[in-house]
């Protein structure tokens, strides 16, 4: 709960990584997921194949944002590559386990 | 910009606190704890003040005794809901949101006018998570206003005495 004022959600995407991170900081909900959205649309059209979400600063996360989520590790699937959610904070980790949509995603911790 | 720091012990400023050197606890330090909290919010129906309905939540739940886990779990059911009384409405219209805390539960109930007839159908995921969270909740139109209701328990032990 200490996502700045100004700016609820930062989207860092390191595309030169391998593979290519989306970094993650502040609160992902209707407001911000399409953020994420754009981030993810864009890596994907740039050709890029697997992708890592960083959810290291990631502090809320609702449907909107799980449903981005579920909706890239789809598309990435389809496409032959895959998507990893990586260091997830102890909220998002819980989200994680109560959807049981662990067992279906990639999860670093 | 320049904060003044009262060094003042708290014992000294607030005859309810805690006095840390003897572990002694005055009756009244717990009181708000048992106290019935109310809050109201409104702010203009639009997504970026889900922030806020959150925040709300939040306070009067750490108020009433929630554990983080219980208190995160309001966090997303509240959102949740009132993210679809957002969808459901315009962006010139204000949400109204009322959260009372007593006795280890919060209720929030939230009303914005609609046109809609009847209450969306919510999207699996947001479904699942509502069901997961929420220990009863409901979604309704009438006259013109979609309201929705919520209540979340605190820890279980809490419920339980």
């Amino acid at each position: 709960m200490t996502a700045d004022l100004d700016e609820p959600l930062r989207v860092t995407v390191r595309a030169t990584d391998d593979p290519p991170t989306i970094v993650l900081h502040g609160e992902l909900d209707p407001h911000t997921a399409p953020l994420l959205e754009r981030a993810l649309s864009d890596l994907q059209s740039g050709g890029a194949g697997d992708v890592v979400l960083d959810l290291s600063g990631l502090e809320f996360m609702d449907s909107s944002g799980l449903r981005v989520v579920i909706s890239a590790h789809k598309d990435l699937e389809a496409a032959g590559a895959k998507l990893t959610l990586r260091h997830p904070t102890a909220t998002i980790g819980r989200l994680l386990d109560v959807t049981n949509l662990r067992s279906h995603l990639r999860v670093e911790d | 910009m320049a904060f003044d720091v009262d060094t003042t012990p708290a014992t000294a400023r607030d005859p309810d606190a805690i006095n840390n050197r003897t572990g002694e606890t005055p009756p009244d330090t717990l009181r708000p704890f048992h106290q019935d909290e109310v809050v109201e919010l409104i702010v203009p129906a639009r997504t970026e003040h889900l922030r806020l309905v959150r925040l709300a939540a939040a306070g009067v739940a750490s108020t009433v005794g929630f554990g983080l886990d219980r208190l995160e779990e309001l966090r997303i059911a509240v959102d949740e809901l009132a993210a679809v009384a957002i969808d459901e409405s315009d962006p010139s219209q204000r949400l109204s949101v009322h959260y009372a805390g007593a006795r280890g539960t919060v209720t929030v109930t939230g009303r914005v006018a609609t046109t809609a007839t009847s209450p969306p159908e919510l999207h699996r995921v947001a479904q699942t998570l509502l069901d997961l969270m929420a220990d009863d909740y409901s979604l309704n139109v009438s006259d013109g206003h979609l309201e929705f209701h919520l209540v979340k328990h605190g820890t279980p032990d809490m419920n339980e005495s």
